[in-house]
């Protein structure tokens, strides 16, 4: 069995692990990299909770193969903000009451930061279409996209200011 | 649905970093090599084990699979990712219903991860993207070890999940001709939910000297074993003045020359019903973009 050496920068840190190659970049994150924020849905594509930035870009962490990551920077839920240090973005999920259980917010607040940094002002349709691959059976999505125009609002010092940690 | 969260067979995983190198490697391992790129078709067949591949071969590390140019022909590499190729559209409109067509697939990862090429090799009869190459008459430059040819993209289609591409064979890239003056296009498709894979989808693009139609490209997606172009349709309506009577006669046709089936997605009966409105809407939407240019 053909194991390959992977470097990837996660959250800012470089990481090396060991990988075969039918692993997925949600496997090497979660069962070697110990990095259980990235959720495991569908694992195929459809839900979105495993999203992580790769390369800039929202990707599904299901459906990328860990040596396909290999020398790549990913940024995971916690690389957008953790509960010491909560990222505005992620205040404002939680003001708005757009978590209910939970379970696909680590996928659509990575998304949304995603959107935030190549759009910092994004009108109700592109933030619709910039969580578009992200499924949430709980909340109908109202709050989720009220979440992110009031984040999106702070962010450029409209209401409320923002609180930089 | 079978397993999907583990890939449960060992392989190998290569990624050249030229041509030559990737020849040599399809050639060496013959059937037991799969290609990857965005690998949002292929990790999902992995893991419900519809292919069993020995060795992986990633072609998203070569250079010349990754480059868009313009010299009147428009070339994109096929390992282009379908967010660029759509950023690229959005700054010419004359690609419009390409457009149209990657902005028609929900899902922002799969955009971001999902290649050109990709869409094509899959020959999926439902793949958006290459519905609107099939009506902007896009070619293939397919490359192999013993030299390389151009296809035109309704002859490298063959059937669901086939194309004309022979074992060694790699799709370099796409080549979409210049478009004629005072030509639009557009793209629709219909889903279970927005952004979902298509259960009818259509392309349209058009040539019009503001009354007639002078020739036009109809494309129909998931209506038959491959995205199919309609050349009764077509005929019909060239250098025909464009009413009401005209589409109705155009639609009737274009119900009766698809071929759908039912499946899981959808039935025959509805597929052969909507695709007559959907017809109508794409190409009305095209000749709205003919009349708005300059
Ligand atoms: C959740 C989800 C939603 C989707 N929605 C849509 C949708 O709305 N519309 C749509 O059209 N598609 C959709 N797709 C399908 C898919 O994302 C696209 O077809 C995509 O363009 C495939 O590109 P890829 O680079 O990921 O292909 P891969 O999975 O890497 O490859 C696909 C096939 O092409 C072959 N291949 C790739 N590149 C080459 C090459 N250069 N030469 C020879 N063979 C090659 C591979 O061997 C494989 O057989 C969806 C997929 C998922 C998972
Ligand atoms: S777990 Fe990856 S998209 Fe659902
Ligand atoms: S909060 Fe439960 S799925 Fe979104």
């Amino acid at each position: 069995m053909t194991t390959y050496p992977i470097d990837i920068k996660v959250n800012g840190e470089w990481k090396q692990a060991e990988v075969t190659a039918r692993e997925t970049l949600l496997d090497a994150l979660r069962n070697r990299l110990r990095a259980f924020e990235v959720k495991d849905g569908c694992s195929q594509g459809d839900c979105g909770a495993c999203t992580v930035i790769l390369a800039g870009r929202p990707v599904n962490a299901c459906l990328t193969l860990a040596v396909q990551a290999n020398g790549k920077e990913v940024t995971t839920l916690k690389g957008v903000g953790t509960s010491e240090q909560p990222d505005p973005l992620q205040k404002s999920f939680v003001e708005h009451g757009a978590i209910q259980c939970g379970f696909c917010t680590p996928g659509v607040v990575v998304s949304a930061k995603a959107l935030l940094e190549a759009n910092p002002c994004p009108n109700r349709e592109e933030i619709r279409e910039g969580i578009s691959g992200n499924l949430c059976r709980c909340t109908g999505y109202t709050q989720i996209v009220e979440a992110i125009e009031d984040a999106a609002a702070q962010g450029r010092g409209g209401v409320g200011e923002r609180e930089d940690a | 649905m079978g397993n999907t969260r583990i890939l449960t067979r060992e392989f190998e995983y290569v990624a050249p970093e030229t041509m030559p190198e990737l020849l040599a490697l399809l050639d060496r391992h013959g059937p037991a090599a799969t290609i990857i790129a965005g690998g949002t078709d292929v990790v999902p067949q992995l893991k419900y084990e519809t292919i069993s591949p020995d060795y992986l071969i990633d072609v998203t590390k070569i250079a010349e699979l990754c480059t868009v140019r313009r010299d009147g022909t428009l070339h994109i590499g096929a390992a282009v990712k379908l967010r660029d190729v759509k950023a690229y559209c959005r700054d010419h409109e004359i690609y419009a219903c390409l457009d149209d067509a990657l902005g028609s697939i929900g899902q922002v990862q799969v955009v971001n991860m999902g290649t050109l090429g990709g869409n094509l090799c899959t020959a999926s009869p439902a793949a958006d993207a290459a519905l609107a190459l099939l009506v902007l008459e896009a070619q293939v430059r397919l490359i192999g070890s013993s030299g390389e040819r151009i296809v035109a993209l309704d002859a490298f289609f063959r059937g669901p999940k086939l194309t004309c591409m022979e074992p060694g064979e790699v799709l370099a890239e796409i080549q979409v001709p210049a478009v004629a003056d005072h030509t639009g296009s557009a793209f629709r498709k219909i889903g279970r939910v927005a952004g979902d894979i298509s259960k009818i989808s259509c392309a349209v693009a058009v040539q019009s000297d503001g009354e007639r139609c002078l020739s036009c490209r109809i494309g129909m997606g998931a209506v038959g074993p491959t995205p199919m172009r309609m050349p009764g349709v077509e005929q019909l309506l060239s250098g025909r003045a464009i009413d009401t009577d005209v589409m109705d006669e155009a639609a009737d046709r274009l119900a009766a020359d698809i071929s759908p089936l039912t499946d899981a997605r959808s039935t025959e009966f509805y597929r052969r019903r909507v695709s007559r409105v959907l017809f109508k809407d794409t190409f009305d939407q095209a000749w709205k973009r003919v009349q708005r240019q300059p």
